[in-house]
């Protein structure tokens, strides 16, 4: 059986490619017209030899199809294999050209890495905290009821009052899957690990259960377990079991000592709970008590508004459904409960999702911070895209050679691509590791406030999300510098003779090419500087803030008085007076006393009434309880009138300090001293307390928050059950003669010799009390500012690296120029010059860009406006700068080409 | 005659198909004769089967086909065994032998086992 060779010309059936279906019909009509060639050649008739064969043959459709199938299977491994080599070739010729230029690669990938790094990082914390689900069952459908009482000039602070949840528990069923209240509170354990203040939340039985919950070990609160008969059990924090209990399981079903009663341990929560979150109430609890609706507690309706409310919606109720719910029951309250509620007041009630509610104050600088760090980012992308245009340029002989040789346009693509795509994938391994670390870091130096209850970590969605940013840079830079190995190339480089450069076209399509993304670089670098200089400015401004006392040598911790040790307000007193004498006692204080909140620590509102003036809404203002010697301990300064003489008793006539914010907003262009005011609405039964003195405001909240209407009252003259029950916790201030820490051993000392068994918390020096109100702003503006010298930092590596092949490219010019008389300044400027276009054009559009996006910032600054000239033009040198320094030594380099070499080079 | 035929055993065709292709190389009509030729008919396969086998075994690399012209000037496909494919018909002969010879030996035994019936 002798073969010949198909000839030539079959070969353009297939020019398109081979057709496999077409190839499969060939091959088998061959075969059956063999067959009926054979059968007629031994004598059959041509209709029944076909017919024979046929039958022969079998069903020539099905093997059709059999046989195609295998065939299309097959080029689809084959396609497959051959792609894999090829980008396995091209990465591996890719690697040996980037390994040709280490500094280049080093200096690309080190870019690269910082831009994802510092990426990565914020995404976990943004992630954790904005995008992830809480860490409850179906957190989407949990709702805070808040509630706002339209006579009182208050914000909804998303609380209501706790007894107010029997009304609202009958949405339960209908509206509410289930609901519960929780109210957070310091509890002290007792025992043999001594005695220990903790953050515990009162919730109601059914807290878990909404929530989604259940325990790690043992069990959550049954039904009516939160009845008032019901005996006492408690839930554990992991973290709480951990540290106090040191993980032992046998601690379940043991009993505890928490505020002198005791407690059964029922259960313990899995590590990742963390329950309420900051933004919520206090923070995150460590032990959770049933909430018991008592007579004592049934008083405080539409008295105490402290209750937080939670509630999953039931299935199929839209949040507008459930809000119009819950305004009905708010609306019939005064019906149901006739005195409670005052003749008018109805209560506006509102639901807010639990995640808005959790990360309403650190949403916008979490959105500042990722946003700065994704121009940090783009900036890294550019300096790799320049990186690789210029060695694109480098190699624009070859390029432009092989192109002329017949290499496709794609095959040289490819070839770029690989390189970009080698210099991302490990700038962003390293990046990534850089990232374990920053998320690391940022979780120790972030405010409690920002990340406390969030689990930030660099996981799999973190990865992805940098996965994703990587392949879309990988994309991006490749772009930049394929679309100079395009024909436009090939041609100018045939018609120039393979001298490229100069001012020649292509020099000038990619010189323009680069300066485009130099400018892009420094635009994005003034933006990020200039938010950065806003937030350094809002935060120096804070520290330049007078707080309105003196904080300097001066103490606080708080102590609670347990109501076990101490039954009546006597005592409580009793213990309080000596507990302030004994500090007065020791060696090296100058004054000592206590309130019910000292600045910045802790902050109490309440409504106020100032008589004889036309008020619409019954003003909620801070509020201060202060011990005798408070006002002089502290070191607030009288304006008018004087301090309370210490002497006021329950049967002398009320009296009260306001500070300046008050006596503007309500006695106004009248003299404050003398007039008078008390504690409630204007319905209020409480007595009239006469002003006898104006306190300069002082900033009760935080530095950075504006002063308030303050009123002080003298502690000894109250007499509520309920003062007496807020009496029972109390904020010591401690004015030292020398440095206030080294008084915290005596303090301590001088607690546990008037009773061993009430811990001491949060001893601070005011300094580092008025310090940690503004701790969230300073971790923020140093986030930012790092970013911003990482900005700058990029920027000029970016600028240095586009200067210097602009010098390299016209280095004959530059000779020309000098062998026909230029002088070396002249070179100088030149280069210099056209840097400094280069920025003005940056910085131009950079500043556009900040006035555009500091706006989003407002927020976040303080005592400064978002167009502030200082950070604008401030933000506008430092690029400037950073250009000239930059672009500065490739210009002296210019000014010292040798004019005979640099003619005969090339 | 078809009741003489017999059904081929799985993976058999294939083994005809290379050890009729190590003769050389040749297209899918000539082994198919071949195959019948030599058997006298008593393995008589739809010819339509040989189709899908060819193929399967140039996607495995035992085989490979280019186009040429038959005797009578016709466009058909020729297979050609591989390297690949030459050891794949040692291996597989080698095993056809033990297994064929193991199948025989059994049902050609003269021995008795110990539970025969005298």
């Amino acid at each position: 059986m002798k073969r010949r060779k198909a000839p030539a010309w079959r070969r353009y059936l297939r020019f398109w490619g081979a057709d496999p279906v077409r190839d499969v019909d060939d091959e088998l009509s061959f075969h059956l017209q063999a067959r009926v060639d054979e059968y007629i050649g031994a004598g059959m008739d041509p209709g029944r030899a076909r017919a024979e064969a046929e039958a022969r043959f079998g069903s020539v459709a099905q093997v059709r199809e059999h046989t195609v199938a295998i065939d299309a299977q097959w080029a689809r491994e084959r396609g497959f294999a051959d792609r894999m080599h090829a980008v396995g070739s091209d990465v591996r010729h890719a690697a040996r050209r980037l390994r040709r230029s280490p500094s280049v690669t080093i200096a690309a990938v080190l870019c690269f890495a910082l831009g994802i790094g510092a990426n990565t990082s914020i995404f976990s914390v943004v992630d954790a905290v904005l995008f992830r689900p809480l860490p409850f069952a179906d957190a989407s459908r949990l709702v805070i009821l808040g509630e706002q009482l339209p006579a009182f000039a208050a914000k909804n602070y998303g609380t209501i009052s706790a007894p107010e949840y029997l009304d609202y528990k009958t949405l339960n069923g209908r509206v509410f899957a289930n609901s519960a209240i929780v109210d957070d509170g310091s509890f002290v354990l007792t025992g043999d690990a001594g005695p220990e203040r903790v953050l515990g939340a009162q919730v109601s039985a059914s807290i878990f259960d909404v929530l989604g919950v259940r325990a790690a070990r043992g069990r959550t609160f049954l039904p009516d377990e939160d009845a008032i008969s019901a005996p006492n059990v408690v839930v554990l924090s992991h973290a709480l079991w951990q540290r106090r209990f040191g993980a032992d399981s046998s601690v379940v079903d043991r009993s505890m000592a928490i505020g002198g009663e005791s407690y059964r341990v029922i259960g313990i929560m899995p590590p990742g709970f963390a329950f309420p979150l900051p933004g919520i109430s206090g923070g995150v609890a460590d032990l959770f008590v049933p909430y018991r609706i008592t007579p004592a507690v049934e008083k405080t309706r539409a008295n105490v508004y402290n209750t937080v409310l939670v509630a999953r919606l039931a299935p199929g109720v839209a949040l507008e459904g459930a809000k119009a719910a819950a305004a009905e029951i708010a609306r019939r309250l005064p019906t149901l409960h006739p005195g409670a509620y005052g003749a008018k007041q109805v209560t506006l009630t509102d639901l807010f999702p639990l995640r808005d509610r959790a990360i309403s104050g650190v949403r916008r600088s979490l959105v500042v911070l990722l946003a700065a760090v994704g121009f940090v980012l783009l900036i890294a992308c550019i300096n790799v895209s320049s990186l690789l245009i210029a060695r694109a340029a480098a190699r624009q002989h070859e390029l432009a050679l092989r192109r002329a040789l017949g290499a496709s346009r794609g095959r040289v693509l490819r070839e770029f691509a690989a390189e970009s795509f080698l210099i991302v994938a490990i700038g962003s391994a390293l990046g990534v590791v850089l990232a374990i670390w920053g998320v690391r870091v940022l979780a120790n130096a972030a405010p409690e406030e920002m990340l406390q209850g969030y689990a930030v970590a660099v996981d799999g969605r973190v990865l992805l999300f940098t996965g994703s940013i990587a392949a879309l840079t990988a994309f991006a830079v490749s772009l930049f510098p394929s679309l100079h190995a395009g024909d436009e190339l090939l041609d100018a480089m045939l018609r120039e003779d393979g001298r490229g450069g100069g001012g020649g076209t292509i020099g000038g399509a990619r010189q323009r090419g680069r300066r485009l993304l130099g400018a892009t670089q420094i635009a994005l670098a003034v933006v990020v500087a200039a938010g950065a200089v806003l937030m350094v400015e809002s935060f120096v401004n804070t520290r330049n803030v007078d707080p309105g006392f003196e904080p300097a040598h001066l103490l606080s911790f708080r102590l609670g008085v347990p109501d076990y040790r101490y039954r009546t307000s006597t005592d409580v007193e009793a213990f309080e007076r000596d507990m302030a004498a004994r500090l007065r006692r020791l060696p090296g204080v100058h004054a000592a006393s206590a309130a019910t909140s000292a600045p910045m620590a802790e902050t109490w509102r309440a409504t106020a009434t100032p008589e004889g003036v036309p008020i619409e809404k019954t003003p909620v203002v801070l509020m201060t309880l202060v011990y005798p010697g408070y006002i002089d301990a502290l070191g607030l300064r009288m304006r008018a009138g004087a301090a309370f003489t210490g002497r006021e008793t329950r049967e002398s006539p009320r009296v009260a300090i306001i500070n300046e914010a008050f006596a503007r907003q309500f006695f106004a262009g009248v003299n404050p001293v003398g007039r008078r005011l008390k504690w409630g609405s204007p319905q209020s039964t409480d007595p009239w307390a006469t002003v006898v003195g104006v306190a300069e405001n002082v900033n009760e909240v935080a530095l950075d928050a504006a002063a308030e209407p303050a009123v002080y009252y003298p502690a000894l003259q109250q007499d509520t059950a309920f003062v007496a029950s807020s009496l029972r916790e109390l904020t010591y201030v401690v004015r030292a003669e020398r440095d206030p820490s080294a008084l915290f051993d005596p303090v301590r000392r001088a607690v546990h010799d008037a009773d061993p068994e009430i811990p001491v918390v949060k001893l601070r020096t005011m300094n580092d009390v008025v310090a940690l109100s503004v701790v969230g702003r300073r971790f923020n503006t140093m986030l930012l500012v790092g970013f911003a010298a990482l900005a700058l930092a990029l920027a000029a590596v970016g600028i240095y690296g586009l200067m210097a092949y602009a010098v390299l490219q016209r280095t004959r010019e530059i000779g020309i120029r000098l062998a026909v008389g230029a002088t070396p300044s002249n070179v100088l400027g030149l280069v210099v010059g056209q840097a400094a276009r280069l920025a003005l054009v940056g910085v131009g559009t950079g500043l556009l860009g900040a006035i555009a996006l500091t706006r989003v910032m407002q927020s976040l600054l303080f005592d400064v406006s978002p167009l502030d000239p200082l950070a604008l033009g401030g933000a506008a040198l430092l690029l400037l700068a950073v250009a000239g320094l930059s672009s500065s030594v490739p210009a002296l380099r210019a000014s010292r080409v040798d004019p005979k070499t640099a003619i005969a080079a090339q | 005659m078809p009741d003489q035929s017999i059904e081929l055993f799985q993976g058999t065709l294939d083994l005809l198909i290379l050890k009729t292709l190590s003769w050389g190389s040749t297209h899918g009509y000539s082994i198919a004769r071949w195959i019948q030729q030599v058997t006298g008919d008593v393995l008589r396969v739809e010819e339509g089967s040989l189709y899908p086998a060819l193929h399967r075994l140039e996607r495995r690399g035992w085989i490979s086909a280019e186009w040429g012209l038959s005797e009578n000037n016709r466009r058909a496909k020729y297979y050609e065994l591989t390297p690949r494919g030459r050891q794949q018909l040692r291996a597989a002969t080698s095993t056809w032998s033990t297994f064929a010879g193991a199948v025989t030996s059994v049902l050609t035994s003269a021995d008795q086992p110990s539970w025969a019936k005298p």
